[in-house]
């Protein structure tokens, strides 16, 4: 059931949805942080996104350098 | 005095356990199961009959030892110890190995003496039953790999111990006290425990044991270690260490670089292994601002993290028990076969990526909040990126690889009742610390005013775990997620397990090669000494050449007649 295409796209567009609805509350909502870039717009919202992006990018570059084959140690 | 020692030490949980723990290897099927049941909760009710607060000192010969020590901090350690032993004991119950079992109370017990422990030689000797009864924990795990990593991970944690010893006998000499409280990395003995708390607690560079070892031990054997070598090595950083400014930056990269290790590693327990030395960092940077609020944060995120940690090495160790691997190449769409598996995995993810009404989010907050407080924002912004990361690898991928993803068309049956209710009980206990956290806060070693469901608090939470799972969908549905592979990804320990270990075959391969020198020159010296003794001394030696007994006569007849000629005269 899962795996159909149906429900995929509604997990995947209730996401997008769910992202939407927690960015405009920083449009209504002035936040209180401890350092002033905690109360520009999305910060927190951009900030997750880029890290992770940013993980997954980094971590592909880093394959090249230390992949090894998985009996590399035997 | 012995009634005095019998009635102090009667109640010790960490007693209780070992000496139960000896116990259950001579006990049958059966009886061997209700006691490794049935002794954390005779450890909870001693370890209850003490006071709150308690320091009992003993004198031997001239030291003045504290083997009982129990403050705010201690406590807490020691009652989240006690609960994650016995949650592992519920875990174990399906299998009967005497060993694992026994060890397991063992090591569960020498942690708690050493929490307990107020001064470094109690701290010292617990310190080593623990590191030698988890060697064997690992050497019990699957095959050939488990041994060999048992090897590497003894020989590490018996360099912690011996630095341990070296740094409390310096520290006696320079100050003829050797209570273990608080220490300065400025004198050479500070430095030294610091360092064998370091490798206990896998600081970076020092780490690689925990991902070679933890994956090699048994289902059940990796959710008991995963509890306690490490939460020891924190508390013990806090008592000693708190404040240590050094701590911040040491737990700052620890937070962050296993993150990318995560990603691309393909075995799901050396993910949360990975995982568990990112959580450790977090703890650690608590240490490190040292103030009450981060110190309560690091108590709070160790109680959390062992449960939340323990109930994903659970549901993985299910998967291993049922599929027999534990890689995500070889994993998928488990979820029909494993579903209270998956939705106690789930809640474990949860709880680790710290959803609102989980545990992570009432203590990890704490931690982010009081390095906030103090201004270290660069270290804030480093925790934050660690916050999306662990959501990724943890969060998103242990769940999604074992249980979702592609249908590998696996079915078995789903996890054996008795690791189906440990892994209830620990989900219960991670989302009632996260509803209720003011129950859980009064626990704390310090009093604070910290109030985690601020509607900021919660929105900026719930923003960043969306936006990071957000990434993870656009990543993964446009193929730029990087694939699962099979593959071994080298890390620090590839210095001492390649270079160093080529290194001491070269060595070794020099010794022999200069013992065989020597023994051809002692040989070839030998000979010669052989020869000239032979030439000296053999049968056609000047020296051997024996006159005959008719040469002998004549001659004596010679001087016979020489005498008489003269006589004559």
């Amino acid at each position: 059931m899962i795996y159909s295409k149906k429900f995929i796209n509604f997990v995947v567009y209730t996401l997008y949805a769910l992202c939407a609805v927690l960015l405009l509350f920083d449009v209504f909502h002035h936040k209180h942080g401890h350092f002033n870039f905690e109360e520009w717009f999305g910060f927190y919202a951009f900030y997750g996104f880029i890290a992770c992006i940013a993980i997954v990018l980094s971590a592909i570059q880093m394959r090249k350098i230390l992949m090894r084959d998985e009996d590399y140690y035997d | 005095m012995i009634d005095f020692f019998i009635n102090d030490f009667i109640n010790h949980p960490g007693i209780i356990l070992i000496l139960g723990g000896f116990a259950i290897l001579f006990m049958p099927g059966n009886m061997r199961r209700i006691t490794t049941f049935a002794l954390p909760l005779v450890a909870l009710l001693g370890f209850l009959a003490y006071p709150d607060e308690l320091i009992l000192t003993v004198n031997l010969f001239s030291y003045t030892l504290d083997p009982i020590r129990i403050d705010g901090l201690s406590w807490i350690f020691t009652l989240i110890f006690i609960i994650a032993s016995f949650i592992t004991a519920i875990y174990s119950l399906h299998k009967s190995d005497r060993f694992e079992q026994s060890m397991i109370a063992i090591y569960a017990g020498s942690a708690i003496g050493a929490v307990l422990a107020g001064d470094l030689l109690t701290l010292f000797i617990f310190w080593e039953i623990s590191a030698l009864s988890s060697a064997i924990i690992v050497w019990l795990g699957d095959g050939r790999h488990a041994q060999q990593a048992a090897m590497r991970y003894l020989l590490i944690h018996i360099t912690s111990g011996l630095l341990l010893m070296l740094g409390s006998i310096l520290h006696y000499q320079q100050t003829n006290s050797i209570l273990f409280d608080a220490m300065s990395i400025d004198s050479l003995s500070g430095l030294l425990i610091f360092l064998a708390f370091g490798i206990k607690c896998a600081f970076p560079l020092l780490h690689n044991w925990l991902q070679d070892a933890y994956p090699q031990a048994s289902p059940v054997g990796t959710v008991a270690l995963s509890a306690f070598t490490t939460k020891l090595a924190v508390y013990c950083l806090a008592r000693g260490y708190a404040g240590t400014e050094s701590l911040i930056w040491i737990g700052a990269l620890m937070t962050a670089f296993p993150i990318f290790y995560a990603v691309i590693e393909n075995d799901l327990r050396k993910v949360l292994s990975y995982s568990l030395n990112n959580q450790l960092g977090f703890m650690v940077v608590g240490v490190g601002v040292g103030t009450e609020l981060a110190l309560n944060g690091t108590a709070a995120h160790a109680f959390a993290h062992i449960l939340y940690k323990a109930l994903l090495f659970m549901s993985m160790g299910a998967v291993l028990h049922r599929i027999g691997t534990c890689k995500a190449t070889e994993l998928g769409g488990l979820y029909k076969s494993m579903p209270w598996t998956t939705i106690f995995c789930l809640i474990g993810a949860m709880s680790i990526s710290a959803f609102p009404l989980m545990s992570g989010f009432i203590s990890k907050g704490i931690i982010l909040y009081a390095v906030a407080e103090e201004g270290h924002w660069v270290t804030w912004l480093v925790l934050l990126f660690a916050s999306a990361g662990v959501l990724h690898h943890s969060g998103i991928k242990v769940p999604f690889f074992s249980f979702f993803a592609h249908d590998q068309g696996l079915t078995c049956k789903e996890a054996p009742l008795n690791m189906l209710l440990a892994m209830g009980l620990t989900a219960a206990m991670c989302i009632l610390l996260g509803v209720f956290p003011h129950v859980f806060y009064q626990w704390l070693p310090y009093s604070m005013d910290f109030h985690p469901y601020t509607f900021d608090h919660t929105i900026t939470q719930l923003q960043l775990i969306f936006f990071s799972l957000l990434a993870f969908t656009v990543l993964f549905r446009n193929g730029w997620y990087p694939p699962e592979i099979k593959s071994t990804n080298l890390d620090f320990d590839w210095i001492y397990r390649k270079p160093l270990d080529s290194f001491t075959a070269a060595l070794n391969n020099l010794f022999i090669f200069l013992l065989a020198i020597v023994q051809k020159f002692k040989q070839s010296s030998l000979n010669v000494l052989s020869a000239c003794a032979y030439q000296a001394h053999g049968p056609k030696s000047p020296i051997a050449r024996g006159a005959s007994v008719g040469n002998m006569v004549i001659w004596v007849a010679v001087l016979l007649s020489a005498c008489l000629i003269f006589y004559y005269f």
